[in-house]
């Protein structure tokens, strides 16, 4: 009797994981269905992913969670945050797990081709530099030979200082921390002589420590970094609206339409506006999207350069420029291709 | 026959003096200690109350202003004290987690000191309070019948700690009985299962059973099935602190004679009646110190979630010191953090205090 019940729960249990497997549907229907759209973000990144005071997400990558999530379900707030630690979060989106990743993941060769994703972006454009006591007296990157460098621990940035180095027969000694908060309380207590960010992160770092004035930041980058967020590159379709969910930010930016402007220039005679914002045309239904996905994003949080500067900019705490993440036009790299 | 004190002759200075001069300073060794605790009293304590108080900043201070001065930034605890307490929780809705908890706090108080309560010799009136006041804690958190309801992965801070560690402990409990008797078992199979699992689970890291729960599961199931983020852990820990207090409650069945078996035995008692009736309530009694240390230390131990990037005591104290505006302050989080672990772990020691002193003096 009980052997019989032991034998049908197994076949029971067999069958039904391949019922369910064999149900796999498309990434955009699963988003649909489900009304949610699942997005890993870091579980507490300075402007990247932040809970402020209220427990609500905020940041650059939060924002782009909430523009996709408003082009495939209409609203920014129809997003589940999968908050995970980096190591976790690329095999949390191959497992399914969620349906796409956007923590500041840096756009390499080997994640592309052989991980198996798709790059949206980059959305943001950025490399690493050093900050170092003024008191070391260095001024180039030459003048670092023998220097204690905290380095995050998990990254791979101590392998990429150690290909710098090398070959230029420089020496440097890693000082592995925990978590960012740390590496910089242990740079201000002395622990190591340097430490390494992307240089926005570093001024705006620089300026809350006790004395600002005592540290330098070299101009040299020694590594680039541009990131973006990662999808599973088994679906074209929602790899596509991943990447033009981005697109749109950009061309809005580049056309103008802000979140204030929007329903007015609904109203635009221009073609490429109306074309864009779906009041004409139906480039959007094609993709499995609405016609007016545009004008959902950029109504649930505005165009990339709002984006830019409720996280990074002026209206951020970070006031950091937009340096190279400016658009094309400006002398940045931001651009969208056409919109048609 | 009434012992009286003997009434000394000296009025209390003097008295106080006898008391510090024999008791601070009796010996070289003792007085050699006692200098060096004043010394370090002296040197600690002024700094300590300069940062904690007269320095400290309160709320219309700025991050910057925080960073600069040299005191405590109470500022950005008042900030954020709301994130770290509730975590993710809605804003607005926190104030059910916080009703939950007062709920199982008066519970806890009520079995811990029930004559205060006059639920002495009420045991169905105190399971049957549990039984409502669990479902009216799991109500208020998930919500539905009138209230909002709030997903389960939004659940943080403080209640997400008590309910792993509570929740944890309790099913482990139950789980160890039946390890810890499967180990003693006369049958070889059901020894063995028991005997691999318990060496299993306690050669293993909480760590990484937390690590398997959460990264390899997904991997396993397949695609589609959704098991939530807490349950998986709460599992992985029932399974963890399970093993460790099987051990001790082997320890407690051991402890009771084969008298009190045979004694069972001879009343005609099956093997489940001798377990429940006479062998286990006296086990149980025995060991309730070292379950108690275990649960201090599951308590603790639930901060490991935060390497999942769970939202619990702990990783909503990370959570509130990454955000840009309040950038480089921590010490203020951790110190709030700590201090709440400090009170419920002292208050559980005093607790596990009090039942040994009780034990003791019942056998005596």
């Amino acid at each position: 009797m009980l052997k019989k019940f032991c034998m049908t729960a197994v076949v029971a249990l067999l069958a039904g994981g391949f019922a369910l497997s064999a149900q796999a549907a498309s990434t955009l229907e699963t988003v649909k269905q489900r009304g949610k759209l699942k997005c890993v973000v870091a579980e507490g990144s300075v402007a990247i992913a932040q809970l402020n005071d209220k427990g609500r997400w905020e940041g650059f990558d939060v924002d782009y969670c909430r523009a996709l999530a408003a082009a495939i379900l209409g609203s920014g707030e129809a997003v589940e945050f999968v908050p995970m630690g980096f190591a976790q979060s690329m095999p949390a989106v191959r497992a399914g797990e969620a349906e796409v990743a956007a923590r500041a993941i840096t756009w390499t060769m080997s994640r592309d081709t052989e991980l198996g994703f798709d790059f949206v972006g980059p959305t943001l454009y950025s490399g690493y530099g050093f900050m170092v006591h003024k008191r070391a007296g260095v001024t180039d990157l030459k003048g670092l030979n023998g220097a204690a460098i905290c380095v995050l621990a998990g990254t791979v940035i101590d392998s990429q200082i150690a290909d710098y180095f090398r070959p230029r027969g420089m020496t440097f000694t890693p000082v592995v921390v925990d978590n960012v908060t740390n590496m910089y309380a242990q740079y201000e207590a002395g622990r190591c002589d340097v430490v390494t960010s992307e240089p926005p992160f570093l001024a705006a770092r620089r300026s809350r420590l006790r004395a600002p004035g005592d540290h330098i930041i070299l101009s040299e980058l020694f590594y680039k970094s541009h990131m973006g967020p990662v999808v599973r590159d088994n679906d074209p379709q929602f790899s596509g609206i991943a990447r033009w969910a981005h697109y749109a930010l950009v061309t809005a930016e580049e056309m103008g339409i802000t979140q204030a402007n929007v329903d007015e220039m609904m109203k635009s005679k221009d073609p490429a506006v109306r074309r864009f914002l779906g009041v004409e045309g139906n480039l959007g239904s094609k993709m499995g999207l609405t016609d007016d996905f545009p004008a959902k994003i950029i109504k649930a949080v505005g165009n990339y350069g709002e984006v830019w500067e409720r996280n990074f900019g002026m209206a951020s705490p970070l006031k950091l420029p937009r340096g190279i993440n400016a658009l094309e036009r400006d002398g940045g790299l931001q651009w969208a291709p056409n919109w048609r | 026959m009434t012992i009286l004190a003997p009434v000394s002759p000296l009025g209390w200075p003097a008295r106080a003096g006898r008391w510090v001069w024999r008791n601070l300073f009796g010996g070289v060794a003792n007085t050699a200690v006692t200098l060096l605790i004043l010394w370090l009293l002296v040197e600690s304590v002024p700094g300590m109350v300069r940062w904690l108080v007269v320095d400290a900043l309160w709320a219309p201070a700025t991050a910057e202003q925080c960073l600069q001065g040299a005191g405590a930034c109470w500022a950005f605890l008042q900030a954020k004290y709301r994130l770290i307490l509730f975590g993710p929780y809605p804003y607005e809705e926190q104030w059910r987690p916080a009703l939950a908890m007062l709920l199982f706090f008066a519970m806890v108080a009520a079995t811990c000191f029930p004559h205060a309560f006059r639920l002495a010799a009420r045991p169905r009136r105190l399971l049957g309070g549990w039984f409502a006041t669990v479902a009216l804690i799991a109500w208020l958190l998930r919500g539905g019948a009138s209230l909002e309801p709030v997903e389960v992965r939004l659940w943080g801070g403080l209640p997400l700690t008590l309910i792993l560690s509570v929740v944890g402990a309790f099913c482990a409990f139950w789980l160890a009985i039946l390890l810890a008797l499967g180990r003693r078992s006369a049958m070889p199979v059901v020894r063995w299962l028991s005997v691999a699992y318990i060496e299993l689970i306690r050669g293993v890291p909480l760590i990484g059973l937390l690590f398997m729960a959460i990264v390899l599961f997904p991997l396993i199931v397949p695609p589609g099935v959704d098991v939530d983020k807490l349950a998986r852990a709460q599992i992985a820990f029932i399974l963890f602190f399970a093993a460790y207090m099987a051990e001790a409650i082997r320890g407690g069945l051991q402890a009771i004679p084969a008298g009190q078996y045979e004694a069972a035995a001879a009343l005609g008692l099956g093997y489940w009646r001798t377990m429940r009736l006479v062998v286990l309530p006296q086990a149980l009694r025995v060991v309730i110190p070292a379950l108690v240390n275990i649960f201090i230390g599951a308590f603790k131990d639930t901060s490991l979630v935060l390497i999942i990037a769970m939202f619990d005591l702990l990783g909503s104290a990370n959570a509130a010191k990454s955000d840009s505006t309040w950038w480089g302050l921590y010490v203020e989080a951790y110190l709030f953090v700590a201090s709440i672990y400090l009170v419920f772990c002292a208050l559980m020691s005093a607790y596990s205090q009090r039942l040994e002193r009780r034990l003791g003096a019942g056998r005596g």
